[in-house]
């Protein structure tokens, strides 16, 4: 991704009001850990602060999510810890506490998901999450769009089953 | 915005990822955080502690000690003796970096961090190593560290060397004269002390033997395979046999992967040496320069041996070239003198291909998109330098680069592979292996048909089951 020296030194408080919020939000879905998901954000910035230059305008969220999603990768190996650890059962609730089940559902679909090798989290949290096409996951982890399918479609695989119980 | 087929649980998907951050909000004290932070010296830069531990290891007798810039690719120093310090720092990892004590694979040095260290000064020193995780570092019992190696070496004191320096006020050296190369010990005290570990490399006057099995004739169907598993797990599958075997990395405590502990994290591209002995192989990068490491072909230690990624052996396995984010990178394996060769090709070299004689390398550029076509480029090799050659055509694009066995370049389109995680053990067209979409290893069979066909006798998948 090429950059460009800041005209005027880059401004953090004009990136971070514009970029701050859905890159932690991208961070807490790809971690579940809010603290670290802030750091990763923090981390983020000051990199892109210290390296004297900024992305392509347009560019920036591009450039900071895929250094966030970098450095998501530092910690995987704490999320594997996470990993080994029993997942709640689903539990039979009453009609009531539908709602209550219903996000129960979800909360473990998405620890399924950040259970998943790293590629293919990043790619199911890249698509479902932040919405991008295939072309632009393909960009941010710097992989073909290809391998991008592939991913996706053994994510798919192995969540499939725990979708199909949300239904 | 999707590019695949709808899914009925596409929806629920989304929905599950929408609910776990829908009330994030990032909120003024990060930004004060952030400030403060981006306020503080860049600490990425060389520290001058490091420089002094460089000039306290050169002093004690063990060799010369080449810093290079951050800014240039990795820069090796050639030590007229048989031992030799290197200290490198990664490129494109600015904040990542490694320390690599090299000698003739028997001094192995664990930098210790004080714990009356102030925070901020054992930060930069555990941030200039390229801790995973700096808590550790700066709360570690410096008394369990000592007295686990005294008590590893107590049958043998003398090779046990404590290095205090007053120039390093905040860091101690152990330097462990150990032939028995204890890979547990040396990765436990690592861990001990919260260090990047990497241990020694080899002397690069030292050459390596060079016994091993002879690579296929180039153009030969391969015997032998190297790929990134689905699951992360660097393999290797013998194609007579079908038999897959994992590689794993010496130091991983939890025995569950082969590149998450105490080494790489993240394994892109993968290449076999020409002898078959080691997979080279490279890691992901930020944002978009690797590493590149290799590993012997049974499982050990990663031994950092370029920077970029992509990694191609050359045919006689005397060098690996490598893309980094604007150049290609040609540096000597280890056991071959000399230093690295890099050229300006501009951005993401990805794809890159040796002739069969090795006296040619092609190399794919460009990102390939929002228009920038992909481009491939052609140099020639002549062991010291590489000079831009003409490809015969008025351009050239391409996403592809390969040689058939008769030299001839072989550009591809829309690539016979998807990505770069399968290779033939002999790297030509002929004999490309993938991984396709339901993890079946197929191989490309004839370089101009396009025709993929599964090879006989392999697994039936490579997904794993967790």
């Amino acid at each position: 991704m090429a950059l460009r020296p800041p005209p005027g030194g880059i401004d953090l408080d004009s990136l971070f009001r514009e970029h701050a919020t859905p890159l932690l939000r991208l961070a807490v879905v790809l971690t579940g850990d809010r603290p670290l998901a802030e750091e990763l954000v923090q981390e983020a910035f000051v990199r892109l602060h210290r390296s004297g230059s900024i992305p392509l305008a347009g560019t920036e969220l591009a450039y900071l999510r895929r250094t966030v999603i970098n450095l998501s990768h530092g910690h995987h190996r704490h999320l594997r810890v996470v990993r080994r650890q029993p997942e709640p059962a689903v539990t039979t609730m009453p009609a009531a506490d539908v709602d209550v089940v219903r996000r129960d559902g979800q909360r473990q679909v998405a620890i399924a998901v950040r259970t998943l090798p790293p590629r293919q989290r990043d790619c199911i949290v890249l698509r479902f999450y932040a919405d991008l096409s295939d072309a632009e996951i393909a960009d941010t982890l710097g992989i073909s769009a290809g391998s991008v399918k592939t991913h996706l479609h053994r994510a798919r695989a192995a969540l499939a089953d725990r979708l199909e119980a949300l239904r | 915005m999707s590019d695949q087929t709808p899914d009925p649980h596409d929806e629920l998907l989304r929905a599950a990822l929408e609910a776990e951050a829908d009330d994030v909000v990032a909120g003024p004290e990060l930004l004060d955080r952030i400030r403060t932070e981006a306020a503080k010296p860049d600490r990425r830069r060389l520290a001058p502690w490091l420089l002094a531990a460089a000039a306290v290891v050169a002093l004690i007798g063990v060799g010369a000690v080449l810093l290079r810039d951050e800014d240039q690719p990795v820069d090796i120093s050639e030590d007229p003796t048989s031992t030799s310090i290197t200290v490198e720092a990664r490129d494109g990892l600015p904040d990542l970096l490694s320390v690599l004590f090299a000698c003739d694979n028997s001094i192995t040095t664990v930098v210790y961090v004080d714990p009356g260290a102030s925070d901020d000064d054992a930060a930069a020193i555990v941030e200039r190593l390229g801790a995973d995780d700096r808590e550790p570092a700066v709360s570690v019992d410096e008394e369990a560290v000592r007295a686990r190696l005294l008590d590893r070496y107590a049958d043998d004191p003398s090779a046990l060397r404590v290095i205090e320096s007053n120039e390093i006020p905040s860091a101690i050296l152990y330097s462990i004269d150990d032939p028995e190369e204890d890979i547990d010990v040396r990765s436990a005290v690592a861990d001990m002390a919260g260090v990047y570990f990497i241990t020694s490399t080899d002397c690069r006057d030292d050459p390596e033997p060079t016994e091993g099995t002879d690579p296929p004739p180039f153009g030969q169907p391969p015997t032998l395979v190297a790929l990134v598993r689905e699951d992360g797990w660097l393999v290797t599958i013998d194609l007579a046999s079908g038999q897959e075997n994992e590689l794993h990395f010496v130091g991983d405590p939890n025995e569950s992967s082969g590149v998450e502990e105490g080494g790489p994290s993240y394994i892109d591209a993968v290449d076999l040496s020409p002898d078959g002995r080691w997979v080279y192989f490279s890691t992901c990068c930020e944002p978009a320069v690797g590493t590149t490491y290799r590993i012997p072909i049974a499982g050990g230690e990663p031994e950092q041996v370029a920077m970029g990624a992509h990694p191609r052996v050359s045919p006689d396995g005397r060098y690996v070239a490598t893309g980094g984010s604007e150049a290609v990178i040609i540096t000597p394996t280890p056991g071959v003198g000399g230093d690295p060769v890099t050229v300006e090709v501009g951005c993401c070299a990805r794809s890159l291909a040796w002739s069969p004689d090795g006296t040619q390398l092609a190399v794919v550029t460009g990102t390939g998109a929002d228009g920038d076509v992909p481009q491939v480029q052609l140099f020639g090799w002549d062991g010291t330098a590489l000079t831009p050659r003409d490809t015969g055509k008025p351009d050239n694009p391409g996403s592809f680069v390969s040689w058939t066995a008769d030299g001839t370049l072989t550009v591809s389109s829309g690539g016979p592979i998807e990505d770069d995680r399968s290779l033939s053990q002999d790297r030509s067209y002929e004999w490309l292996l993938w991984v396709d979409e339901v993890g079946v290893v197929r191989q490309q069979a004839g370089h101009e048909s396009g025709d993929r066909t599964p090879v006989n006798g392999l697994p039936e998948t490579l997904t794993a089951d967790w």
